[in-house]
Protein backbone atom coordinates (compact mmCIF):
# COMPACT_ATOMS: atom_id res chain seq x y z
CA UNK A 1 0.00 0.00 0.00
CA UNK A 2 2.87 2.56 1.05
CA UNK A 3 4.48 1.39 -2.26
CA UNK A 4 1.38 2.27 -3.95
CA UNK A 5 0.77 5.96 -3.05
CA UNK A 6 4.55 6.58 -3.45
CA UNK A 7 4.28 5.99 -6.94
CA UNK A 8 1.31 7.66 -7.28
CA UNK A 9 2.96 10.53 -5.86
CA UNK A 10 5.88 10.45 -8.01
CA UNK A 11 3.51 10.24 -11.01
CA UNK A 12 2.13 13.47 -10.08
CA UNK A 13 5.75 14.49 -9.72
CA UNK A 14 6.23 13.59 -13.42
CA UNK A 15 3.36 15.62 -14.19
CA UNK A 16 4.62 18.50 -12.56
CA UNK A 17 7.84 18.01 -14.49
CA UNK A 18 5.75 17.83 -18.05
CA UNK A 19 3.48 20.87 -17.05
CA UNK A 20 7.15 23.03 -16.14
CA UNK A 21 8.93 22.00 -19.18
CA UNK A 22 6.25 22.82 -21.16
CA UNK A 23 5.83 26.28 -19.37
CA UNK A 24 10.02 26.44 -19.50
CA UNK A 25 9.48 25.98 -23.52
CA UNK A 26 6.80 28.20 -24.17
CA UNK A 27 8.66 31.04 -22.71
CA UNK A 28 11.92 30.25 -24.19
CA UNK A 29 10.29 30.43 -27.37
CA UNK A 30 8.49 33.74 -26.43
CA UNK A 31 12.22 35.03 -26.24
CA UNK A 32 13.10 34.17 -29.63
CA UNK A 33 9.92 35.33 -31.14
CA UNK A 34 10.96 39.02 -29.54
CA UNK A 35 14.05 38.57 -31.54
CA UNK A 36 12.34 37.61 -34.82
CA UNK A 37 13.20 40.30 -36.77
CA UNK A 38 17.06 41.22 -35.67
CA UNK A 39 17.99 39.95 -38.77
CA UNK A 40 16.14 42.82 -40.84
CA UNK A 41 16.91 45.61 -38.21
CA UNK A 42 21.08 44.55 -38.06
CA UNK A 43 20.47 44.28 -42.35
CA UNK A 44 18.98 47.98 -42.10
CA UNK A 45 21.69 48.90 -39.38
CA UNK A 46 24.16 48.04 -41.99
CA UNK A 47 22.79 49.46 -44.54
CA UNK A 48 22.71 52.85 -42.71
CA UNK A 49 26.27 52.57 -41.83
CA UNK A 50 27.44 52.19 -45.52
CA UNK A 51 25.07 55.24 -46.83
CA UNK A 52 26.37 57.57 -43.86
CA UNK A 53 29.98 56.12 -44.82
CA UNK A 54 29.16 57.51 -48.52
CA UNK A 55 27.86 60.74 -47.05
CA UNK A 56 31.19 61.15 -44.63
CA UNK A 57 33.59 60.67 -47.47
CA UNK A 58 31.80 63.36 -49.40
CA UNK A 59 31.70 65.27 -46.48
CA UNK A 60 35.98 65.24 -46.70
CA UNK A 61 37.71 66.28 -43.71
CA UNK A 62 33.99 67.27 -41.50
CA UNK A 63 33.18 63.62 -42.33
CA UNK A 64 36.21 61.47 -40.57
CA UNK A 65 35.04 61.47 -37.58
CA UNK A 66 31.38 60.44 -38.34
CA UNK A 67 33.12 57.60 -41.14
CA UNK A 68 35.18 55.72 -38.07
CA UNK A 69 31.97 56.16 -36.24
CA UNK A 70 29.91 54.27 -38.94
CA UNK A 71 33.07 51.28 -39.71
CA UNK A 72 32.17 51.10 -35.30
CA UNK A 73 28.48 50.32 -36.63
CA UNK A 74 29.37 47.72 -38.40
CA UNK A 75 31.42 45.96 -36.09
CA UNK A 76 28.14 45.81 -33.92
CA UNK A 77 26.47 45.04 -36.60
CA UNK A 78 28.10 41.89 -36.78
CA UNK A 79 28.05 41.32 -33.30
CA UNK A 80 24.43 41.10 -33.91
CA UNK A 81 24.59 38.89 -36.91
CA UNK A 82 26.53 36.40 -35.42
CA UNK A 83 24.21 36.48 -31.85
CA UNK A 84 21.28 36.06 -34.22
CA UNK A 85 23.11 32.89 -35.47
CA UNK A 86 23.86 31.74 -32.19
CA UNK A 87 19.99 32.27 -31.14
CA UNK A 88 18.92 30.15 -34.12
CA UNK A 89 21.05 26.91 -33.32
CA UNK A 90 19.84 27.26 -29.53
CA UNK A 91 16.07 27.46 -30.84
CA UNK A 92 15.84 24.43 -32.83
CA UNK A 93 18.28 22.98 -30.22
CA UNK A 94 15.51 24.18 -27.69
CA UNK A 95 12.79 22.91 -29.58
CA UNK A 96 14.62 19.58 -29.78
CA UNK A 97 15.42 18.92 -26.10
CA UNK A 98 12.29 19.96 -25.18
CA UNK A 99 10.67 17.23 -27.14
CA UNK A 100 12.88 14.42 -25.77
CA UNK A 101 12.35 15.70 -22.31
CA UNK A 102 8.86 15.39 -22.96
CA UNK A 103 9.12 12.03 -24.14
CA UNK A 104 11.48 10.93 -21.69
CA UNK A 105 8.70 12.27 -18.56
CA UNK A 106 5.90 10.51 -19.99
CA UNK A 107 7.74 7.22 -20.14
CA UNK A 108 8.58 8.10 -16.69
CA UNK A 109 4.81 8.74 -15.74
CA UNK A 110 3.85 5.43 -17.37
CA UNK A 111 6.11 3.79 -15.03
CA UNK A 112 5.18 5.33 -12.02
CA UNK A 113 1.52 4.86 -13.19
CA UNK A 114 2.48 0.81 -13.49
CA UNK A 115 3.91 0.78 -10.04
CA UNK A 116 0.48 2.18 -8.76
CA UNK A 117 -0.89 -0.06 -10.60
CA UNK A 118 1.28 -3.06 -9.49
CA UNK A 119 0.56 -2.29 -6.30
CA UNK A 120 -3.01 -1.90 -6.33
CA UNK A 121 -2.86 -5.40 -8.49
CA UNK A 122 -4.07 -8.99 -6.86
CA UNK A 123 -0.64 -10.84 -6.66
CA UNK A 124 -0.60 -14.47 -7.87
CA UNK A 125 3.10 -14.88 -7.35
CA UNK A 126 4.84 -12.51 -5.35
CA UNK A 127 8.25 -13.06 -6.27
CA UNK A 128 7.59 -12.42 -10.52
CA UNK A 129 5.33 -9.27 -8.78
CA UNK A 130 9.08 -8.23 -6.90
CA UNK A 131 10.76 -8.63 -9.95
CA UNK A 132 8.23 -6.48 -11.95
CA UNK A 133 8.19 -3.99 -9.26
CA UNK A 134 12.23 -3.56 -9.55
CA UNK A 135 11.95 -3.83 -14.04
CA UNK A 136 9.85 -0.76 -13.74
CA UNK A 137 11.79 1.26 -10.96
CA UNK A 138 14.57 0.73 -13.04
CA UNK A 139 12.91 1.81 -15.81
CA UNK A 140 11.65 4.98 -14.19
CA UNK A 141 14.88 5.75 -12.99
CA UNK A 142 16.62 5.61 -16.15
CA UNK A 143 13.62 7.77 -17.44
CA UNK A 144 14.28 9.91 -15.09
CA UNK A 145 18.22 10.11 -15.48
CA UNK A 146 17.20 10.71 -19.29
CA UNK A 147 14.44 13.45 -18.76
CA UNK A 148 17.00 15.37 -15.80
CA UNK A 149 19.82 15.37 -18.32
CA UNK A 150 17.60 16.75 -21.14
CA UNK A 151 15.89 19.63 -18.54
CA UNK A 152 19.27 20.75 -17.34
CA UNK A 153 20.40 21.56 -20.71
CA UNK A 154 17.21 23.16 -21.40
CA UNK A 155 17.84 25.25 -18.42
CA UNK A 156 21.55 26.28 -19.63
CA UNK A 157 20.01 27.34 -22.75
CA UNK A 158 17.25 29.56 -20.90
CA UNK A 159 20.49 31.19 -19.56
CA UNK A 160 22.52 31.72 -22.69
CA UNK A 161 19.55 33.19 -23.98
CA UNK A 162 19.49 35.67 -21.19
CA UNK A 163 23.27 36.61 -21.60
CA UNK A 164 22.63 36.98 -25.37
CA UNK A 165 19.85 39.00 -24.71
CA UNK A 166 22.16 41.04 -22.24
CA UNK A 167 24.25 41.26 -25.24
CA UNK A 168 21.77 42.55 -27.51
CA UNK A 169 21.12 45.21 -25.26
CA UNK A 170 24.86 46.18 -24.57
CA UNK A 171 24.73 46.81 -28.89
CA UNK A 172 21.77 48.79 -28.08
CA UNK A 173 23.46 50.92 -25.71
CA UNK A 174 26.61 51.54 -28.01
CA UNK A 175 24.80 52.08 -31.10
CA UNK A 176 23.06 55.21 -28.94
CA UNK A 177 26.26 56.05 -27.96
CA UNK A 178 27.52 56.23 -31.66
CA UNK A 179 24.51 58.07 -32.89
CA UNK A 180 24.58 60.77 -30.18
CA UNK A 181 28.30 61.30 -31.15
CA UNK A 182 27.07 61.46 -35.14
CA UNK A 183 24.77 63.89 -33.86
CA UNK A 184 27.16 65.99 -32.44
CA UNK A 185 29.10 66.10 -35.67
CA UNK A 186 26.82 66.94 -37.61
CA UNK A 187 26.34 70.14 -35.66
CA UNK A 188 29.66 70.97 -36.73
CA UNK A 189 29.38 69.75 -40.03
CA UNK A 190 28.55 72.74 -41.84
CA UNK A 191 26.34 72.31 -44.98
CA UNK A 192 26.40 68.13 -44.68
CA UNK A 193 25.01 68.75 -41.27
CA UNK A 194 21.33 67.59 -42.57
CA UNK A 195 22.63 64.49 -44.20
CA UNK A 196 24.58 63.63 -40.89
CA UNK A 197 21.54 64.26 -38.74
CA UNK A 198 18.74 61.99 -40.73
CA UNK A 199 21.87 59.51 -40.15
CA UNK A 200 21.44 60.32 -35.90
CA UNK A 201 17.58 60.05 -36.12
CA UNK A 202 17.81 56.97 -38.18
CA UNK A 203 19.86 55.29 -35.92
CA UNK A 204 18.32 56.43 -33.12
CA UNK A 205 14.97 54.86 -34.46
CA UNK A 206 16.18 51.67 -35.07
CA UNK A 207 18.11 51.66 -31.48
CA UNK A 208 14.63 51.97 -30.12
CA UNK A 209 13.73 49.10 -32.24
CA UNK A 210 16.71 46.85 -30.77
CA UNK A 211 15.36 48.32 -27.23
CA UNK A 212 11.82 47.16 -27.54
CA UNK A 213 12.61 43.31 -28.58
CA UNK A 214 15.77 43.10 -25.54
CA UNK A 215 12.45 44.64 -23.35
CA UNK A 216 10.23 42.12 -24.88
CA UNK A 217 12.64 39.18 -24.30
CA UNK A 218 13.25 40.32 -20.85
CA UNK A 219 10.43 39.59 -20.08
CA UNK A 220 9.93 36.00 -20.91
CA UNK A 221 13.59 35.36 -20.01
CA UNK A 222 12.72 36.04 -16.49
CA UNK A 223 9.78 33.98 -16.40
CA UNK A 224 12.18 31.17 -18.08
CA UNK A 225 14.42 31.56 -15.29
CA UNK A 226 11.87 31.88 -12.60
CA UNK A 227 10.44 28.46 -14.14
CA UNK A 228 14.38 27.23 -14.44
CA UNK A 229 14.03 27.45 -10.69
CA UNK A 230 11.17 25.54 -10.01
CA UNK A 231 11.86 22.80 -12.20
CA UNK A 232 15.24 22.49 -10.61
CA UNK A 233 13.47 22.19 -6.76
CA UNK A 234 10.97 19.50 -8.58
CA UNK A 235 13.58 17.50 -9.86
CA UNK A 236 16.37 17.72 -6.37
CA UNK A 237 12.39 16.88 -5.02
CA UNK A 238 11.53 14.25 -7.94
CA UNK A 239 15.43 12.77 -6.97
CA UNK A 240 14.79 12.23 -3.36
CA UNK B 1 -7.09 -5.21 -16.09
CA UNK B 2 -8.63 -8.43 -15.72
CA UNK B 3 -6.68 -12.07 -16.52
CA UNK B 4 -8.36 -14.80 -17.85
CA UNK B 5 -6.64 -18.48 -18.12
CA UNK B 6 -7.39 -19.84 -21.77
CA UNK B 7 -5.04 -23.52 -21.13
CA UNK B 8 -2.51 -24.91 -19.07
CA UNK B 9 -1.01 -28.21 -19.28
CA UNK B 10 1.88 -28.66 -17.32
CA UNK B 11 4.15 -25.62 -17.94
CA UNK B 12 2.50 -24.58 -21.21
CA UNK B 13 0.01 -22.18 -20.76
CA UNK B 14 -2.28 -19.15 -22.24
CA UNK B 15 -3.39 -16.44 -20.51
CA UNK B 16 -5.33 -13.63 -21.77
CA UNK B 17 -5.59 -10.06 -20.94
CA UNK B 18 -8.34 -7.14 -21.13
CA UNK B 19 -11.31 -5.69 -20.32
CA UNK B 20 -9.73 -3.20 -17.46
CA UNK B 21 -12.44 -1.20 -16.06
CA UNK B 22 -10.36 1.40 -15.08
CA UNK B 23 -9.93 2.17 -19.17
CA UNK B 24 -10.46 5.63 -20.53
CA UNK B 25 -13.50 5.29 -22.41
CA UNK B 26 -11.57 7.21 -25.38
CA UNK B 27 -8.99 3.92 -25.85
CA UNK B 28 -10.21 1.13 -27.79
CA UNK B 29 -10.19 -2.16 -25.96
CA UNK B 30 -7.57 -4.54 -26.62
CA UNK B 31 -6.84 -8.27 -25.59
CA UNK B 32 -2.99 -9.08 -24.89
CA UNK B 33 -2.38 -12.48 -25.00
CA UNK B 34 1.11 -14.08 -23.14
CA UNK B 35 1.91 -17.84 -24.39
CA UNK B 36 4.09 -19.46 -21.41
CA UNK B 37 5.85 -22.68 -22.02
CA UNK B 38 9.26 -24.49 -20.31
CA UNK B 39 9.24 -20.75 -18.66
CA UNK B 40 9.37 -18.44 -21.42
CA UNK B 41 6.93 -16.20 -22.19
CA UNK B 42 5.93 -14.55 -25.31
CA UNK B 43 3.31 -11.76 -26.04
CA UNK B 44 1.10 -11.37 -28.52
CA UNK B 45 0.09 -7.65 -28.93
CA UNK B 46 1.11 -6.32 -26.24
CA UNK B 47 -1.23 -2.67 -26.22
CA UNK B 48 -0.74 0.78 -26.75
CA UNK B 49 1.25 2.93 -24.18
CA UNK B 50 -2.05 3.84 -22.69
CA UNK B 51 -2.97 0.56 -21.34
CA UNK B 52 0.94 -0.34 -20.41
CA UNK B 53 0.48 0.53 -17.21
CA UNK B 54 -2.23 -1.52 -16.39
CA UNK B 55 -0.87 -4.15 -18.47
CA UNK B 56 2.64 -4.90 -17.05
CA UNK B 57 0.76 -4.51 -13.51
CA UNK B 58 -1.56 -7.06 -14.11
CA UNK B 59 0.85 -9.47 -16.24
CA UNK B 60 4.27 -8.68 -13.16
CA UNK B 61 1.52 -9.91 -10.62
CA UNK B 62 1.23 -13.99 -12.31
CA UNK B 63 4.90 -13.91 -14.48
CA UNK B 64 8.17 -12.82 -14.06
CA UNK B 65 9.07 -10.37 -16.43
CA UNK B 66 12.47 -11.81 -17.24
CA UNK B 67 10.43 -14.61 -18.58
CA UNK B 68 9.60 -12.80 -21.16
CA UNK B 69 12.06 -13.55 -24.16
CA UNK B 70 9.49 -12.89 -27.24
CA UNK B 71 7.05 -10.34 -28.39
CA UNK B 72 4.43 -10.61 -31.90
CA UNK B 73 3.10 -7.72 -33.19
CA UNK B 74 0.75 -8.82 -35.62
CA UNK B 75 0.50 -5.70 -37.51
CA UNK B 76 1.68 -1.86 -37.33
CA UNK B 77 -0.76 -0.55 -35.36
CA UNK B 78 -0.56 1.78 -32.23
CA UNK B 79 -3.46 -0.06 -30.65
CA UNK B 80 -1.29 -3.18 -31.32
CA UNK B 81 2.13 -1.98 -30.42
CA UNK B 82 2.94 2.01 -29.64
CA UNK B 83 3.81 0.12 -25.97
CA UNK B 84 6.84 -1.35 -27.26
CA UNK B 85 9.64 1.16 -26.05
CA UNK B 86 8.31 0.95 -22.58
CA UNK B 87 7.90 -2.99 -22.56
CA UNK B 88 12.08 -3.14 -23.92
CA UNK B 89 12.66 -0.69 -20.87
CA UNK B 90 11.55 -3.02 -18.84
CA UNK B 91 12.68 -5.70 -20.24
CA UNK B 92 15.88 -5.61 -21.53
CA UNK B 93 17.48 -5.48 -24.80
CA UNK B 94 17.55 -9.23 -24.80
CA UNK B 95 13.60 -9.00 -25.75
CA UNK B 96 13.23 -10.32 -29.51
CA UNK B 97 10.21 -8.29 -30.80
CA UNK B 98 9.21 -9.77 -34.05
CA UNK B 99 6.70 -8.12 -36.31
CA UNK B 100 6.46 -8.32 -40.56
CA UNK B 101 9.27 -7.12 -42.73
CA UNK B 102 6.94 -4.50 -44.55
CA UNK B 103 7.09 -2.55 -40.76
CA UNK B 104 9.98 -2.69 -38.66
CA UNK B 105 11.09 0.68 -39.99
CA UNK B 106 7.70 2.21 -39.46
CA UNK B 107 7.40 0.71 -35.91
CA UNK B 108 10.98 1.95 -35.08
CA UNK B 109 8.89 5.74 -34.56
CA UNK B 110 7.46 3.92 -31.70
CA UNK B 111 10.69 2.57 -30.37
CA UNK B 112 13.62 3.88 -32.21
CA UNK B 113 16.39 2.60 -29.96
CA UNK B 114 15.50 -1.60 -30.23
CA UNK B 115 15.46 -3.15 -33.34
CA UNK B 116 13.26 -5.88 -33.89
CA UNK B 117 13.34 -9.53 -35.67
CA UNK B 118 11.60 -9.12 -39.23
CA UNK B 119 9.38 -11.89 -40.31
CA UNK B 120 9.15 -12.87 -43.55
CA UNK B 121 5.69 -13.13 -46.06
CA UNK B 122 5.40 -17.43 -45.45
CA UNK B 123 5.71 -16.37 -41.29
CA UNK B 124 7.79 -18.45 -38.92
CA UNK B 125 8.20 -20.37 -35.95
CA UNK B 126 9.35 -19.33 -32.64
CA UNK B 127 10.81 -21.84 -29.94
CA UNK B 128 9.43 -21.25 -26.99
CA UNK B 129 10.45 -23.42 -24.15
CA UNK B 130 11.36 -26.33 -26.40
CA UNK B 131 7.57 -26.16 -28.42
CA UNK B 132 7.43 -24.74 -31.69
CA UNK B 133 4.89 -21.21 -32.05
CA UNK B 134 3.60 -20.67 -35.61
CA UNK B 135 3.63 -17.12 -36.81
CA UNK B 136 1.06 -17.89 -40.07
CA UNK B 137 0.46 -14.96 -42.56
CA UNK B 138 -2.84 -12.69 -42.57
CA UNK B 139 -1.74 -10.35 -45.11
CA UNK B 140 -4.46 -8.06 -46.02
CA UNK B 141 -6.82 -8.53 -42.92
CA UNK B 142 -6.33 -6.07 -42.68
CA UNK B 143 -3.24 -4.82 -42.69
CA UNK B 144 -1.07 -5.80 -46.53
CA UNK B 145 1.35 -7.09 -43.11
CA UNK B 146 -0.37 -8.81 -41.46
CA UNK B 147 -0.12 -12.22 -39.00
CA UNK B 148 -1.53 -14.65 -37.11
CA UNK B 149 -0.65 -17.07 -33.71
CA UNK B 150 -1.20 -20.59 -34.15
CA UNK B 151 0.06 -23.20 -31.19
CA UNK B 152 -0.45 -26.89 -31.60
CA UNK B 153 -0.67 -27.83 -28.21
CA UNK B 154 -3.61 -25.69 -26.96
CA UNK B 155 -5.23 -25.62 -29.92
CA UNK B 156 -5.36 -21.86 -30.11
CA UNK B 157 -5.36 -19.33 -32.73
CA UNK B 158 -4.55 -15.97 -32.12
CA UNK B 159 -5.95 -14.34 -34.86
CA UNK B 160 -5.25 -10.29 -34.58
CA UNK B 161 -8.09 -8.01 -35.70
CA UNK B 162 -9.87 -10.91 -37.55
CA UNK B 163 -12.74 -11.64 -35.52
CA UNK B 164 -12.23 -8.15 -33.72
CA UNK B 165 -15.60 -7.11 -32.50
CA UNK B 166 -16.80 -3.70 -30.78
CA UNK B 167 -18.34 -5.11 -28.27
CA UNK B 168 -19.71 -2.51 -25.78
CA UNK B 169 -18.63 -2.63 -22.20
CA UNK B 170 -22.02 -3.17 -20.50
CA UNK B 171 -22.15 -6.75 -22.90
CA UNK B 172 -19.13 -7.72 -21.50
CA UNK B 173 -19.69 -10.46 -18.99
CA UNK B 174 -17.10 -12.92 -20.01
CA UNK B 175 -14.38 -13.28 -22.29
CA UNK B 176 -15.64 -15.59 -24.69
CA UNK B 177 -18.33 -15.45 -26.66
CA UNK B 178 -21.96 -16.97 -25.19
CA UNK B 179 -24.51 -16.37 -27.86
CA UNK B 180 -23.12 -16.45 -31.38
CA UNK B 181 -25.78 -14.87 -33.22
CA UNK B 182 -25.94 -11.86 -31.16
CA UNK B 183 -22.79 -11.16 -31.65
CA UNK B 184 -22.71 -10.94 -35.39
CA UNK B 185 -23.75 -7.74 -34.72
CA UNK B 186 -20.64 -6.40 -33.01
CA UNK B 187 -18.19 -7.97 -35.28
CA UNK B 188 -20.04 -7.60 -39.08
CA UNK B 189 -19.63 -3.48 -39.35
CA UNK B 190 -15.91 -3.91 -38.46
CA UNK B 191 -14.94 -6.90 -40.90
CA UNK B 192 -17.02 -4.99 -44.19
CA UNK B 193 -14.56 -2.03 -43.52
CA UNK B 194 -11.77 -2.76 -41.89
CA UNK B 195 -10.72 -6.15 -44.38
CA UNK B 196 -9.94 -5.10 -47.37
CA UNK B 197 -9.44 -8.19 -49.42
CA UNK B 198 -11.73 -11.28 -50.30
CA UNK B 199 -8.95 -13.18 -51.87
CA UNK B 200 -6.80 -12.94 -48.67
CA UNK B 201 -9.99 -13.54 -46.82
CA UNK B 202 -10.69 -17.30 -48.34
CA UNK B 203 -6.95 -17.90 -48.54
CA UNK B 204 -7.03 -17.33 -45.04
CA UNK B 205 -10.03 -19.22 -44.20
CA UNK B 206 -8.67 -22.35 -46.39
CA UNK B 207 -5.10 -22.77 -44.28
CA UNK B 208 -6.63 -21.84 -40.94
CA UNK B 209 -9.58 -24.63 -41.29
CA UNK B 210 -6.56 -27.45 -41.97
CA UNK B 211 -5.91 -27.02 -38.36
CA UNK B 212 -7.41 -28.31 -34.86
CA UNK B 213 -8.31 -24.94 -33.50
CA UNK B 214 -10.27 -24.99 -29.79
CA UNK B 215 -10.04 -21.50 -29.73
CA UNK B 216 -9.42 -18.42 -31.64
CA UNK B 217 -8.97 -15.41 -30.29
CA UNK B 218 -8.88 -11.64 -31.64
CA UNK B 219 -6.80 -8.46 -30.23
CA UNK B 220 -10.70 -6.90 -29.72
CA UNK B 221 -13.79 -8.07 -28.52
CA UNK B 222 -14.64 -11.88 -27.22
CA UNK B 223 -13.13 -15.16 -27.55
CA UNK B 224 -14.41 -18.19 -29.42
CA UNK B 225 -14.32 -21.41 -28.17
CA UNK B 226 -15.70 -24.99 -29.75
CA UNK B 227 -18.36 -24.92 -32.10
CA UNK B 228 -17.94 -21.50 -32.72
CA UNK B 229 -15.03 -21.12 -34.25
CA UNK B 230 -16.67 -22.54 -37.42
CA UNK B 231 -19.70 -21.02 -36.61
CA UNK B 232 -17.28 -17.36 -36.98
CA UNK B 233 -15.04 -19.24 -40.24
CA UNK B 234 -18.51 -19.81 -42.05
CA UNK B 235 -19.89 -16.59 -40.85
CA UNK B 236 -16.98 -15.09 -42.13
CA UNK B 237 -16.81 -16.32 -45.55
CA UNK B 238 -19.90 -14.60 -46.15
CA UNK B 239 -19.16 -11.02 -45.31
CA UNK B 240 -18.86 -8.60 -48.07
CA UNK B 241 -15.39 -7.64 -47.05
CA UNK B 242 -14.56 -4.14 -48.25
CA UNK B 243 -17.59 -3.46 -48.78
CA UNK B 244 -18.51 0.17 -47.30
CA UNK B 245 -17.95 2.28 -50.25
CA UNK B 246 -20.76 4.56 -49.78
CA UNK B 247 -18.02 7.76 -48.93
CA UNK B 248 -16.75 8.25 -52.77
CA UNK B 249 -19.82 9.14 -54.06
CA UNK B 250 -20.73 10.86 -51.13
CA UNK B 251 -17.32 13.22 -51.56
CA UNK B 252 -18.23 13.50 -55.09
CA UNK B 253 -21.25 14.88 -54.30
CA UNK B 254 -20.21 17.42 -51.72
CA UNK B 255 -16.94 18.56 -53.47
CA UNK B 256 -17.12 17.95 -57.26
CA UNK B 257 -18.58 20.15 -59.98
CA UNK B 258 -21.09 18.99 -62.30
CA UNK B 259 -19.83 19.22 -65.75
CA UNK B 260 -22.52 19.84 -67.60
Amino acid sequence: MKHGSGSRRRAHAAEDLEEATGALLSQCMSAFHAFEELGELSEDMRILSLNAELAAGRAGRAGVAVRALTQYTRQLVGQLNRLRSDMDGLKSDTYGLSAAAMKALQELRLMHDAGAKAAAEQVIDQAAADDGRRAVDTAAQEAFQAAAERLHRMMAHADELGTHAKRIRQVAEQSAGISTNIAIEAAAAGPHEPEFRNVADTMKRYINGLRSMVDSADQAVNQAVETSRVLSVRLASARA
Amino acid sequence: MKCVELFRQGNHSWLAFGQDPAKPDAVIDTTQIVITSGGQSMLLDPGGSEIFPAMIAALTARLPIDSIQHMLLSHQDPDVGSSVGLWRRVCGDSLNVHASWMWTSFLAHFDGDGAFVPIPDEGSVVRLGGRDIHILPAHYLHSPGNFSVYDPVARILFSGDIGAALVPADKRRSFFVEDFSGHIGYMQGFHERWMPSAAARDAWVAMVSRLDIDMLAPQHGLIFRGDDVKRFLDWLMTVQIGSDLSSFEKAAQRSFRVVA
